[in-house]
């Protein structure tokens, strides 16, 4: 009897065992497909624009350099690369400017007050607003009512509130990082609460702030629906002059170009996206050498 | 104060009497202190203004959409017979009279007591004498409406037209007594008035031809089919890459694994737009014929990808916050791995992980690129993935292609309702998400 039980166990055991490695594998299987796909997204960019460099009469030099064009091979991201500098020019400074000061008031003025716990659900609520409706913010404020127009200012403001919400939170957690010793030290040599804000908390936090910021517009930098909405998805063929002009950028171009029915139009923005994808690759590396910076500080 | 209820207590060490009589001989400081506060403020009201930015730009545009009363016209068989009537005893030939003077009839029906019927004179040196104008079933049609806008074209207006009801109209011109008559007829339909429900209740979406139709229905499942078939891809996938990560990796392969994960997270979606353009469509339309060039599957198999390190990374996060005592306590008596993890860790962090569902649904509801590039802009109601669908994001991104929405347009202001639309599903996911981490989430000590 005792014999069958524990037969009847050492049988189950096995079966169990065996449950469990399939399903680590399952798991291992889930990870390596998700890999796979990441592989396959690169392969498959990186194959189309090499397309593009074989191409009789195209050249590196005339893709940063020239403007798009109705030959595939004569076409260049030079407009588009200048418009994305701008718009995220505008974007870094107001999304720096509004984030950052709505973070140290959140973290450092405003307590636990009822408004200062409205206006951090708001943030949170405002984080999964679909970027879409936040073309259709900018559609109706910024280039309507504003009469900004179809402007790189339109475009860096509509995304500096798409980010917002994003540099908003993690300046706060930047801040909140700082140990409150260093505050009571300002604070027992007499110093004014901005006074310990501007001198103490902010340099401490600042790699951390801006490792945040850099990572939100890398995000803007990819996106294109708002921009799409904005009416941004007209032909423009020369580089912006100033914050009024008419502009194109990287993902709206490349969006042009994938539309295109030839061939070669795809390979092109193939190259376009290598070209975005290694701009967005060299800014997270920015933010993970100031994030080590940091941890290198804060362990000194 | 109500300054003081705003921005809270004074700063500093500006609390107790005396600190606050030491800091009045330093005015200049004092001053600077509140300037810096309310200036901060203000900057942190911008979320809330952007708020009430978006809330407003949808309404005000939307309820105009909802209230304004716009005409659907109904496609008119158009069928226009035309004869030329030759009168007996008449000294002019009917053949040479005929193809003059019939008059070229058209009807434009703009709203439902508006409708304008214009003919062309015929123009043959014989001027028509005189229009007889019938409309069957009988209206009584007021011919003092009836104005020549020049010399060849005549309109009338009939203003009491039934909605929704068709007609036909028929013109003959009489070319003096005994000369002869042509006699053209078509048939036209009166448009009806649209009322807000019709939004809800219709399943046609068409904003560019006529007949326009504003039922939100085609755009509203091909949004739901492509973000179900998503989750379906990013939830198991998503879920079991969690469950590696936080369960079975080494802390080293889990931190070279993780970032490599979140790279998928950080790439563009117009790229993963190509990705399911001229990747994954051409591998499916090798599997089977019946995939279109544009389908809502590649669409949503990419958008599972795109999602898949939101799930893992929310749910790991989950899993991570589950207690290391309750795995031991659950080795304890003999668990193996796989029960341990789905048994003990996934039921303790269910709230997290279903949050994570929640989110990523309500990312793929909101996820405008990809669709906009692969699924193929097609508002026609099918709930076949292998079909071109169009979203409501989709048709959001299409209004504005070419600049034909004009503001005041019904096209324009259906933007701010299918706008509406998506905001409200995507704020009610957020909130049930919140919910679901607020009500059900186990707290451990």
């Amino acid at each position: 009897m005792a014999m069958g039980i524990n037969q009847n166990y050492n049988r189950r055991l096995s079966a169990r065992k065996r449950k469990a490695a399939i399903f680590y594998g399952v798991c291992v299987a889930a990870v390596i497909i998700a890999l796979i796909m990441l592989v396959a997204l690169l392969y498959s960019v990186v194959s189309e624009a090499l397309g593009w460099y074989n191409l009789e009469g195209t050249s590196i030099g005339t893709l940063f350099t020239d403007g798009p064009s109705s030959k595939a091979i004569k076409s260049g991201l030079f407009p588009a690369i200048i418009g994305t500098l701008w718009v995220m020019a505008i974007c870094v400074v107001v999304s720096f400017a509004v984030g950052v000061s709505a973070a140290i008031y959140l973290e450092e003025y405003s307590g636990r007050s009822r408004i200062a716990e409205i206006i951090q659900t708001n943030i949170q609520n405002l984080a999964a607003v679909p970027s879409i409706v936040y073309g259709i913010l900018g559609l109706s404020i910024f280039v309507a009512l504003f009469a900004l127009g179809k402007s790189t200012l339109s475009a860096g403001l509509t995304l500096a509130l798409l980010i917002m919400p994003v540099v908003i939170v993690s300046s706060q957690e930047a801040i909140r990082a700082v140990p409150s010793s260093i505050r009571e030290g300002g604070y027992a040599l007499g110093a004014t609460r901005w006074q310990v804000v501007w001198r103490l908390v902010l340099p401490q936090s600042l790699p951390g702030i801006l490792t945040g910021i850099i990572l939100a517009v890398s995000r803007a930098m990819g996106e294109a629906a708002p921009l799409v909405i904005m009416g941004a998805l007209s032909y423009v063929s020369f580089a912006p002059a100033h914050p009024l002009d008419r502009f194109t950028v990287l993902p709206i171009q490349i969006y042009v170009w994938i539309s295109k029915p030839q061939e070669e139009f795809h390979q092109l923005a193939a190259a376009g996206i290598v070209v975005l994808l290694i701009m967005l690759l060299g800014m997270n590396a920015f933010a993970i050498f100031l994030r080590n910076r940091l941890q290198r500080n804060q362990r000194g | 104060m109500l300054f003081d209820k705003i921005l809270g207590p004074k700063p500093g060490v500006a609390n107790t009497p005396a600190a606050g009589k030491a800091l009045t001989g330093n005015g200049n400081k004092y001053l600077l202190e509140r300037i810096v506060k309310w200036v901060l403020f203000l900057l942190t009201t911008v979320s809330v203004l952007t708020t009430v930015g978006i809330i407003s730009v949808l309404l005000f545009e939307g309820v105009r959409f909802f209230a304004s009363d716009f005409y659907q016209e109904k496609r008119s068989e158009l069928e226009v017979t035309s004869e030329a009537v030759g009168l007996a005893g008449a000294d002019a030939a009917p053949t040479g009279l005929a193809p003059g003077i019939i008059p070229r009839i058209g009807v434009r029906a703009t709203t439902e007591s508006l409708i304008f019927v214009e003919w062309d004179r015929p123009n043959l040196g014989q001027n028509p004498t005189s229009y007889d104008v019938s409309i069957h079933p009988d209206l009584n049609l007021d011919l003092t409406d009836c104005q020549n806008l020049s010399a060849e074209r005549t309109t009338c207006v009939i203003s009491n037209a039934g909605p929704g009801r068709s007609y036909k109209v028929t013109v003959a011109a009489i070319a003096g007594a005994g000369k002869g008559v042509g006699v053209e007829t078509e048939s036209f339909s009166v448009p009806e008035k649209v009322r807000w429900y019709r939004y809800f209740t219709d399943t046609k979406w068409r904003t560019l031809l006529v007949p326009r139709s504003y039922g939100i229905w085609p755009l509203l499942v091909g949004t739901m089919m492509i973000a179900v078939l998503a989750m379906l891809v990013a939830v198991p996938l998503g879920l079991l890459c969690a469950i590696f990560l936080s369960e079975y990796a080494h802390p080293r392969l889990r931190a070279i694994t993780k970032p490599i994960l979140e790279v998928l997270a950080g790439i563009p979606t117009v790229v993963y737009g190509f990705f399911a353009l001229f990747f994954i469509t051409p591998l499916l339309r090798t599997i089977s014929d019946d995939v279109g060039i544009f389908n809502a599957l590649s669409a949503a198999v990419v958008m599972g990808v795109m999602i898949i390190p939101m799930v893992s990374s929310l749910s790991e996060d989950a899993m991570r916050a589950v207690p290391i005592s309750l795995r031991e306590g659950a080795y304890a008596l003999g668990a193996t791995k796989v029960e341990v993890a789905t048994k003990v860790v996934v039921p303790a962090a269910l709230s997290g992980i279903v949050a994570a569902f929640i989110l990523g649904m309500s990312r793929a509801v909101g996820e405008t690129m990809i669709v906009f590039i692969a699924a193929g802009q097609n508002e026609k109601l099918t709930f076949n993935p292998l079909d071109p669908v169009n979203t409501m994001t989709g048709f959001m991104a299409t209004t504005n292609f070419s600049d034909n929405a004009i503001p005041g347009t019904a096209q324009f202001q259906a933007l701010f309702a299918v706008g509406i639309t998506l905001f409200v599903i995507t704020l009610l996911m957020n909130l049930a998400s919140q919910f679901v981490v607020s009500k059900f989430r186990e707290v451990y000590e």
